[in-house]
């Protein structure tokens, strides 16, 4: 029986009656109460050496792939936004998916760290936890998935060390062609940002800095996702989404002073990577000397790292078993919430597991 | 669009959407402008400027007054943590901690994918 238009439009009246007292109900909830997020799943500090924190996640499956995985984070953000909430993690996914996981995670670096470079972490902290994951599995190889700077990480650490023991290689939303980033070019510029007043003044890249810039690309949206907070109050799945990656977005952090000036000196302005012309201990970085299996999952509508920023990755390196795969999201909804459940997870699974016996 | 005609909600929701677009794509396009950049980065490098000054005179008070400075303390904490780190090692583990435990504790390693003959 179809109901007529007028039926149909008290219905929607009816409806939206509703959810505006569930709004008031739960508007008064949400003030009163704060936002939950990260780490659900049961996890082992393995190595703590400053920044760098490794973790050892418990298996959830009674039989796992052969091939361990180490997560590498962004060094902008904590990891939790691969462990969100109960059923919106990426890492309970994998692990109920029979994937070993394993996750390079940092916190904000210590006053002593200010010196810290891309060495440290590609030469350093990267490879020193592989040798940690080798030593407790008794694999040889160990599939890395580096999430945007967390990414460019893995592919410079890929590159220096091929074939090493990188049995797979996918990046999340990487940015590899930093001339094509608009507006950061714009800001960053050496004629008007004098990166090393910033390093010599503070020591550290500050995280309100970076979380200015982001916020800049789109300066309208904080009011955007206010409003649409208030439309969604009724809707506890979307608010409780929302609080944790809020909160996840606001605990950005600190960057090491030099680290941050070789990034930006050697990647983003002189466009390195991209050019070849980037050298992390006195060797040149040549992503065509990667040779694994890699899988890069990219955003639609990426405004942090744009499709123009991520795009020629996958073409240069030098990997003969390699994919790209262009998602519907964001940045963030790329890796979390509901968009990631229903594309990129089964994806990654997908890829890694006949890649990882 | 065509279904939502007259749903006063779903037009909203539709202008929200669209104003965000417009208003960022607009003011984008003033944030991207060489003479933004110029002058946010010279509000930056004056502040910067100021903050390296009142540094330079809070250390040299703590000095006068015989006082730690932050980095004094960051030095300290520093030490303190590497101590730390070598107690640390210094410590047995637990029998259920030993790399042999673990390792048996830990799921055989020879899962399949589903379509080679593993379980989904």
């Amino acid at each position: 029986m179809n109901a007529t238009p007028e039926a149909l439009q008290i219905d929607r009246l009816r409806q939206e009656v509703a959810r505006a007292i569930q709004r008031n109900v739960k508007g008064w909830e949400y003030l009163t109460s704060v936002g939950k997020a990260g780490g659900v799943s049961k996890r082992t500090l393995i190595e703590k050496r400053g920044t760098m924190n490794l973790y050892r996640y418990d298996a959830l499956a009674t039989e796992v792939y052969r091939t361990p995985i180490l997560f590498v984070m962004a060094t902008s953000n904590p990891a939790y936004v691969f462990d969100l909430l109960p059923d919106q993690s990426l890492i309970e996914f994998m692990l109920k998916r029979g994937h070993d996981i394993y996750l390079l995670d940092w916190t904000a670096p210590t006053a002593g760290e200010r010196t810290l470079r891309l060495e440290d972490y590609v030469l350093g902290f990267i490879p020193d936890s592989i040798r940690i994951i080798q030593d407790e599995t008794d694999e040889d190889q160990v599939s890395l998935v580096g999430y945007c700077m967390g990414g460019v990480l893995s592919v410079i650490y890929a590159a220096l060390h091929s074939p090493g023991p990188i049995r797979n290689l996918a990046c999340f939303t990487t940015p590899f062609n930093f001339s094509q980033f608009g507006a950061w070019n714009q800001w960053a510029d050496p004629r008007y940002f004098d990166v090393d007043q910033v390093v010599d003044t503070l020591g550290y890249f500050p995280p309100e800095m970076f979380v200015a810039s982001v916020d800049m690309l789109r300066p309208v949206s904080r009011v955007t996702a206010t409003l649409q907070l208030w439309d969604n109050l009724w809707n506890d799945e979307f608010v409780k989404t929302k609080r944790a990656l809020d909160k996840w977005s606001a605990d950005t952090l600190p960057l090491a002073g030099e680290y941050f000036r070789q990034t930006m000196k050697d990647i983003v302005i002189d466009n390195g990577l991209y050019h070849g012309t980037l050298k992390v201990g006195g060797r040149r970085v040549d992503v065509g000397e990667i040779k694994a299996p890699f899988l890069h999952a990219v955003a639609e509508h990426d405004h942090i790292v744009p499709y123009a920023v991520a795009r020629e990755l996958v073409e240069r390196v030098g990997s003969t078993d390699k994919e790209e795969v262009v998602l519907k999201g964001g940045h963030v909804s790329l890796v979390a919430g509901p968009s990631a459940i229903k594309r990129m997870w089964p994806k990654l699974d997908q890829w890694l597991a006949p890649r990882s016996i | 669009m065509a279904k939502d005609a007259g749903d006063f909600f779903a037009i909203w929701r539709s202008l929200l959407q669209q104003w965000d677009t417009k208003a960022n794509e607009t003011l984008t396009k003033v944030t991207g402008q060489e003479s933004f950049s110029r002058e946010v980065n010279r509000a930056m490098a004056l502040n910067l400027q100021m903050q390296a000054a009142f540094n330079e005179a809070v250390d040299k008070a703590l000095v006068a007054l015989n006082m730690p400075s932050r980095a004094d303390v960051a030095r300290l904490a520093e030490q303190l943590n590497s101590i730390e780190r070598k107690l640390d090692a210094l410590k047995a583990p637990a029998p259920s901690e030993t790399p042999a435990a673990r390792k048996a504790a830990r799921p055989s390693r020879t899962r399949k994918p589903p379509g080679e003959g593993g379980s989904s």
